[in-house]
């Protein structure tokens, strides 16, 4: 990505602080509610996902049984969502229900980390990787009626690149790298030329896309809901239709958005009440099987709220929040080659057991600093004092797994981060070593009349708190005096970008499932707070970290390896490793923890467990809901 | 002065009230460290062209004094603007319309509880002095008053959402199966005519949404319940003790009249303010109950609107519970110059 | 009512002169009780310097001040941690490092009572020199000020709240020495402090970090995870409160957060109570424009709803220099003081304009006093009472009202304790087993708040028994509400 030109890159820039947005909000969610907080991202929205409990009182039927008119649709929870507007939605919660209106070329069966074709058929791929060939299914149709054709999928990425709406033309633009041509915006930067993108539409049935180069996730991004298929020209003739005098979205998006949204997914959209519910239900000329009338969630924030709803049984899968979490409950089972874990929790609150099952996540929580700022003493002592699995133990009770690398365990080059870490981590493997903090910060100079003051800032989460305690409480005894400070996730990422920050907290969820996702953020040209389009906020350059060239070659690497060939792949993976090195070295980012998913549901559900992608971006037309009790 | 002429002056003088109320929120949200253009933009842009391109469309980029009077102008022609955090681009006007209803519920059953609690049991116990019941209804009112909204709404959120386990009786399905927290369900508002249309189905969701309120209602009002409680105690032992009443007293009323005619009457006088002063508790004790009892009231709004910096929002929200206070504070005067001869004399 | 004294009275001194005893009797009471613990009065004198000269731009006395704060922890006191030592431990047959060899639980309980004593004995020696003075030395047989004493003295519910007051404040005052372990080893820097304690499976003293002790001894609410209140923890460690989330001793949080509460809430009423006296005086003296400028903007703060006001200060200034003062305190006392004048300053208004309307006042006036003269000597007296009211019943409120913020995530930066906090910490645990983390500071405040309530209904009724219940009152039962908090 290295190359990119000056106006793609601040897009992407832009649409990336976007999804590290949406992580740390999910962070913050799940903190709150750290049943999730391990699970967050995707996995907190999954388990928070609880009984919609008031649709039960409204429709006057008792709490034990939900036995009223809509027994066949599952009651879930969500968090606020903002749109229904697939190329606007950048949170979880507002993905999970595109997810079920939607379909899109590719698709993540149960939320799982390798794609299938949903509305392809079939592809082919050009010898030199750039050029993508889509036959689509036949007989699929909107929840309109309208059939679905290549144009609408011209139509949609054309949204997607070009709409004043979209929030994730990067995806399309940058990380894909589907061919465009620019202009000038009149603010002395470049904007995406309308109508040059390079998606055709051969006949009715057969779709072209042409990349810039070749690109080794383009079937995983092509899973996204930001490239689903919606009906040509339904919100305006062209994207720049949506937006009407005075940079207002038109009366059209707005319905699209959030009262009439139409896709070819199996559930068509019946209500949504801001901060209050939203359902939809089966689609009856799916070209799939719909097992269940619907879907229902209620809008819930607050995760003792959740787990009382959950706890009252109108729940289908219900939310345990980390202070009613008993690790003791727990049983596994079973466990799969992906690191899931099946079993059940309980007795719970009310009595009953419920079934479990956990699965690695790719999210990666970390603790950054501005390397300009903090000396790598000070970062190093953080690295010692620091035990991930403590604070995993402590915080989370457990839900969750202590993060030693940047790239997620599932996603780690050849399934080798246990082993790695443990052979080489340089801080301390699951300890915390004070003493050596102290040492490094001694031989620095610093000592107890003469500490080292620095300041953490974290956007609010009650997990963060707790693990900025526990290390402010740990660096105090090696002469660092470290402040807490909390600030809305806003003026975070605000004041990370204007290089103000020190230590700071966040996240980072994939945007498609490989190790160049995350470790773009510690390739250090992009780390420079001065130049607009940092993506991290380290400021990591030779001048405070002995690896920062180590850093910068092995990302040239990457990035000189692309395509989606074994001999890439390979070249690819030993870069990542010294990237991963590299950062131990200089402690640019202290990796924390990695979310997990988990699910806690009643019997009467039957449903799939989902993947590393995270549960909001599983389907739910394969579940069946019994009879509750 | 006349009683009027005081109502009137009264009246004047919260026009300058409100300007200026007005003009502090405006010093705090404008005058502030926090850059409204970075709240919206968000990372790594605070500083970015984009960001002067915002200032100038939000008009950040005018002198302070235009600034200040185009504020002004649209608060007092009621031209809200917009939201740019929270729900960026929404009117605040329509998010005030979607939250406000929820608090107008709760405030509305808090001052009910309040009134219908605390003032019955303030007259049983300044009619009954010094017995074992007042010493009961004053030393509760008092501690009841003292607890802290946020840890009473805390305690009473745990123990109902495990009544059951706890004290063996389950308050969620009593009655009529309602969750402990998260908004009531106020449909029955936009369509009241559906009470008599359709009963069957609007009344439990009546009964469900003033069951689920009650006890967020109970703590909002707890503070005023106490002060009620104590205030009418003590104004009915002044005027049982007061000539008049003696008077009738010797002229042979009888106590039930003597009770409800002079007594009661004149010892509601002294809970005026108390009742009108309501609405200051009620406004600012929303934030912390609401946040508790998860009902996405104008309080939560407000909080949420502060903490991520979206200052049109809290500019426009603060202007709304002026207005609402500054008239609040008239009707207290207005009930004051209708119904206490007193008044007009104090202020010479 | 200094100005009651008559011309001819005989200097204090001189009646002291002529009749030393009962003076001295008192003094020497007084010696023995500051000798008892004259390093912590030291200390306390000491710490009072340092923040002085931390106040001076380039720090220039470090050495002097830190020599100061040694001297006094070197001198013995009576009431100090280590002469009566709670932190022992087992060593498989009795108690080591302990009082006496008392196990902890009973060598803490030695130390809290003596304190209280120590206390309720100080108390007595102020009352004592009181009546001396009274009865030996006060030219006047009677002044108003007797009846106020003698009605506070009939006045139980007002004693009451005396009595919890000073219970509270001699909590907040002696906070190091009461709790069973100190903010420093505790709270602050767990990991450079290490605790001896018996392993039973090993059969042997260890030594372990407090901070790692501290991490298993957590109250989190399921399964043996929680150490609740009046018990130990599996070092050895005694808990009177029970532990925080974190395993952090909530005795000693809570005790210091009342320091952190009470001070925020006396700076307050102190400040406002100051600007509210001398804006009444003005506004009083010179009334007009003055007082309808005042009128104007006290209204339009009252106009704006307490808490939210206070929540967009809080949030607006979270991150600016003010709020790294004293871990976000004087940002909160400057806050609160902005919110809180007008409230004060409407409840001496009136009394304030009576005094102004009396003769002497005029008499004063064309006796060609000047203005602020005729204020302080003459006016502010009389006021003064009726402040003292409002400020004593507004300081629960105030109590309340930084617990709300803190609760909301505004406030004093952690890791000060601060009960608010806890409160939020504890939260999620309120139906489990770690109950104790919500439920004892939320008694606290109410207790606490109740007490200043009690005792300002005392002093009211003491100061002016016939005090105006109606009007006036709306205001103080307001903020004695805690804004709604």
């Amino acid at each position: 990505m290295t190359d990119r030109n000056n106006v793609s890159r601040r897009r992407f820039l832009q649409a990336t602080g976007g999804t590290a947005a949406a992580v740390a909000i999910a962070g913050c969610t799940g903190g709150n509610n750290e049943g999730e907080g391990n699970g967050t991202g995707d996995g907190t929205q999954e388990t928070t996902t609880t009984s919609g409990n008031e649709s039960t009182t409204t429709e006057g039927g008792d709490s034990g049984g939900d036995s009223g008119g809509n027994s066949n649709m599952l009651q879930l929870a969500n968090s606020t969502m903002t749109t229904l507007d697939p190329v606007a939605a950048t949170d979880t919660a507002s993905g999970r229900v595109i997810q079920q209106i939607f379909n899109s070329l590719m698709n993540y069966p149960n939320g799982e980390t390798s794609v299938e074709n949903q509305l392809a058929e079939s592809y082919e791929t050009s010898n030199d990787n750039k050029t993508y060939t889509f036959t689509l299914r036949e007989g699929v149709t909107f929840h309109n009626g309208d059939e679905l054709t290549a144009q609408d999928f011209v139509y949609s990425f054309e949204r997607l690149a070009g709409s004043p709406n979209s929030k994730r033309s990067y995806f399309i633009l940058d990380s894909l790298g589907v061919t465009h041509e620019t202009e000038d915006d009149g603010e002395g930067g470049q904007t995406y030329s309308a109508g040059t993108l390079g998606v055709e539409a051969v006949d009715d049935m057969t779709i072209e896309m042409t990349l810039e180069k070749a690109f080794h996730s383009t079937l995983e991004m092509l899973a996204y809901t930001s490239f689903a298929a919606i009906p040509q020209g339904a919100v305006g003739e062209t994207p720049a239709d949506e937006m009407g005098s005075g940079g207002n979205p038109t009366q059209a998006y707005n319905e699209f958005a959030t009262s009439a949204p139409v896709g070819t997914g199996p559930y068509e959209f019946s209500t949504w009440e801001q901060g209050t519910e939203a359902e939809v239900t089966a689609y009856s000329d799916y070209y799939g099987e719909v097992k269940n009338g619907g879907v229902h969630w209620q809008i819930i924030e607050d995760s003792q709220a959740l787990y009382n709803y959950g706890q009252n049984k109108n729940s289908d899968i219900v939310s345990i929040p980390s202070s009613q979490y008993d690790p003791s409950k727990i049983s596994i089972e079973n466990e799969d080659d992906s690191g899931r874990k099946f079993g059940t929790y309980g007795p719970m609150r009310n009595g009953t057991t419920a079934n479990y099952f956990s699965t690695p996540l790719l999210l990666t929580y970390y603790v950054g600093f501005n390397m300009e700022k903090v000396e790598k003493p000070v970062r190093q002592a953080f690295a010692y004092v620091m035990n991930q699995q403590t604070m995993v133990e402590q915080v989370f009770k457990g839900r969750g797994a202590p993060a030693y690398h940047l790239t997620p365990p599932p996603v780690y080059p050849n399934g080798n981060y246990k082993q790695h870490a443990e052979e080489s981590y340089p801080y301390g493997y699951n300890q915390s070593q004070v003493d050596q903090a102290r040492q490094v910060m001694e031989e620095a100079g610093y000592g107890p009349d003469n500490m080292y003051e620095v300041q953490w800032t974290q956007y609010d989460s009650t997990t963060w708190e707790e693990m900025a305690k526990i290390l402010r409480d740990q660096l105090q005894a090696a002469h660092i005096k470290m402040n807490i400070e909390k600030a809305p996730f806003s003026t975070l990422l605000q004041r990370g970008g204007n290089g103000n920050l020190e230590a700071y907290t966040l996240g980072w969820i994939a945007d498609w499932p490989e190790a160049d996702n995350f470790l773009q953020l510690i390739n250090p040209p992009q780390t420079d707070t001065s130049q607009a389009d940092a993506i991290s906020y380290l400021n990591w350059s030779s001048d405070n970290g002995d690896a920062a060239q180590q850093a910068t070659d092995a990302w040239e690497t990457v990035s000189n390896n692309l395509a989606p060939t074994d001999s890439a792949a390979q070249a690819r993976n030993e870069a990542y490793v010294q990237m991963e090195e590299a950062n131990w070295e200089d402690v640019g980012f202290l990796n924390v923890y990695h979310g997990i998913g988990e699910r806690f549901w009643y019997d009467w559900l039957d449903i799939e467990p989902y993947g590393g992608m995270g549960g909001s971006r599983q389907m739910y037309n394969n579940a069946t809901v019994g009879d509750r009790q | 002065m006349s009683r009027w002429q005081y109502f009137l002056r009264r009246l004047l003088l919260s026009i300058p009230v409100v300007i200026f109320g007005t003009t502090i929120t405006f010093m705090i949200i404008r005058l502030g460290p926090l850059d409204p253009a970075a709240a919206i933009l968000g990372p790594g842009q605070a500083s970015g062209p984009r960001a002067e391109e915002l200032r100038r469309q939000l008009g950040l980029t005018q002198p302070l004094w235009e600034q200040y009077f185009d504020f002004m102008l649209d608060m007092v022609t009621f031209n809200l603007g917009n939201s740019w955090v929270i729900s960026s681009g929404t009117p605040a006007y329509e998010l005030i319309l979607i939250y406000a209803p929820r608090t107008i519920w709760l405030g509305f059953w808090s001052v009910l509880i309040a009134l219908f609690v605390g003032i019955p049991l303030g007259f049983y116990a300044g009619l009954n002095p010094n017995t074992f019941s007042d010493y009961t209804a004053s030393f509760g009112g008092i501690v009841w008053r003292a607890m802290p909204n946020f840890w009473l709404a805390i305690i009473l959120v745990s123990v109902l959402s495990q009544s059951e386990q706890l004290i063996g009786w389950d308050w969620k399905t009593w009655l009529i199966t309602t969750p402990v927290v998260t908004p009531p369900r106020l449909g029955f508002m936009t369509e009241p005519l559906a009470l008599i249309t359709n009963p069957s189905e609007s009344w439990p969701q009546l009964l469900g949404a003033i069951k689920q309120i009650a006890p967020a209602a109970i703590v909002l009002g707890s503070s005023s319940m106490g002060n009620e409680m104590r205030i009418g105690r003590t104004a009915v032992l002044e005027t049982i003790n007061s000539n008049y009443v003696e008077t009738a007293k010797a002229k042979g009323v009888s106590n039930r009249t003597l009770v409800w005619k002079h007594v009661f009457r004149n010892a509601l006088i002294p809970l005026v303010p108390i009742i009108t002063g309501e609405a200051f508790l009620l406004i600012g004790g929303s934030v912390l109950v609401e946040t508790v009892f998860a009902i996405n009231g104008i309080g939560y709004l407000f909080f949420q609107a502060a903490i991520q910096g979206d200052l049109p929002l809290v500019g426009s929200l603060m202007f709304i519970f002026i207005l609402i206070l500054v008239g609040t504070n008239i009707l207290q005067d207005f009930l004051y110059t209708v119904i206490d001869p007193r008044v007009g004399y104090d202020e010479s | 009512m200094s100005n009651t004294q008559q011309v001819d009275e005989v200097p204090l001194t001189q009646r002291i002169r002529e009749n030393p005893r009962p003076l001295a009797v008192w003094l020497a009471m007084g010696a023995v009780l500051i000798a008892l613990e004259f390093g912590a009065v030291f200390g306390f004198a000491a710490d009072l310097l340092s923040v002085v000269i931390s106040l001076i731009p380039g720090n220039p006395l470090p050495g002097v001040v830190s020599f100061l704060e040694s001297l006094g922890s070197s001198i013995p006191t009576l009431l100090s941690r280590e002469t009566i030592p709670n932190q022992g431990y087992f060593n498989g047959s009795g108690y080591e490092n302990t009082f006496l060899g008392l196990e902890p639980m009973l060598a803490w309980l030695v130390r809290v009572v003596l304190v209280y004593l120590y206390a309720f004995l100080f108390l007595g020696w102020v009352w004592n020199g009181y009546v001396r003075f009274r009865r030996h030395y006060r030219y006047a047989d009677w002044t108003p000020r007797d009846d106020v004493v003698d009605r506070l003295r009939s006045h139980q519910w007002g004693q009451f709240g005396l009595i919890v007051v000073f219970l509270f404040v001699i909590l907040a005052v002696f906070a190091p020495a009461l709790g069973p372990t100190t903010v420093e080893a505790n709270i602050l820097n767990p990991y450079s402090h290490t605790v001896q304690f018996w392993n039973a499976d090993a059969g042997a003293v260890q030594e372990v970090t407090v901070g790692q002790a501290n991490l298993q001894s957590g109250s989190q609410g399921s399964g043996t995870q929680n150490v609740g209140p009046w018990t130990y923890d599996d070092f050895g460690r005694f808990h009177p409160f029970g532990t925080t989330t974190n395993g952090k001793d909530m005795f000693t949080f809570l005790a210091t957060g009342a320091r952190i509460s009470l001070s925020i809430a006396i700076s307050t009423m102190v400040i406002s109570g100051f600007i509210a006296l001398a804006l009444a005086m003005v506004t009083a003296y010179y009334k007009g424009l003055a007082d309808l400028l005042v009128v104007v903007s006290s209204d339009s703060i009252q106009a704006l709803p307490q808490l939210m006001l206070l929540i967009l200060l809080m949030v607006v200034f979270n991150q600016t220099w003010l709020s790294e003062f004293y871990d976000g305190a004087l940002l909160m006392v400057m806050i609160f003081v902005f919110g809180y004048w007008p409230f004060l300053w409407r409840a001496i208004r009136g009394p304030a304009l009576q005094i102004a309307e009396e003769e002497w006042i005029d008499a004063a006036k064309s006796f060609g006093q000047r203005p602020w003269v005729i204020m302080k000597k003459h006016m502010a007296p009389y006021v003064l009472g009726y402040l003292l009211i409002y400020t004593s019943m507004s300081l629960g409120g105030i109590i309340i009202a930084v617990a709300g913020l803190s609760y909301l995530g505004l406030g004093i930066n952690p890791p000060t304790p601060e009960w608010g906090r806890i409160i939020s910490d504890g939260q999620p645990y309120v139906a489990t087993q770690s109950w104790h983390i919500s439920l004892i500071p939320g008694i606290l405040i109410t207790l606490i708040v109740t007490g200043f309530n009690a005792m300002g209904d005392g002093i009211r009724d003491a100061i002016d028994p016939k005090s105006a219940k109606g009007e006036g009152d709306g205001n103080t039962e307001a903020v004695a509400g805690g804004s709604g908090a």
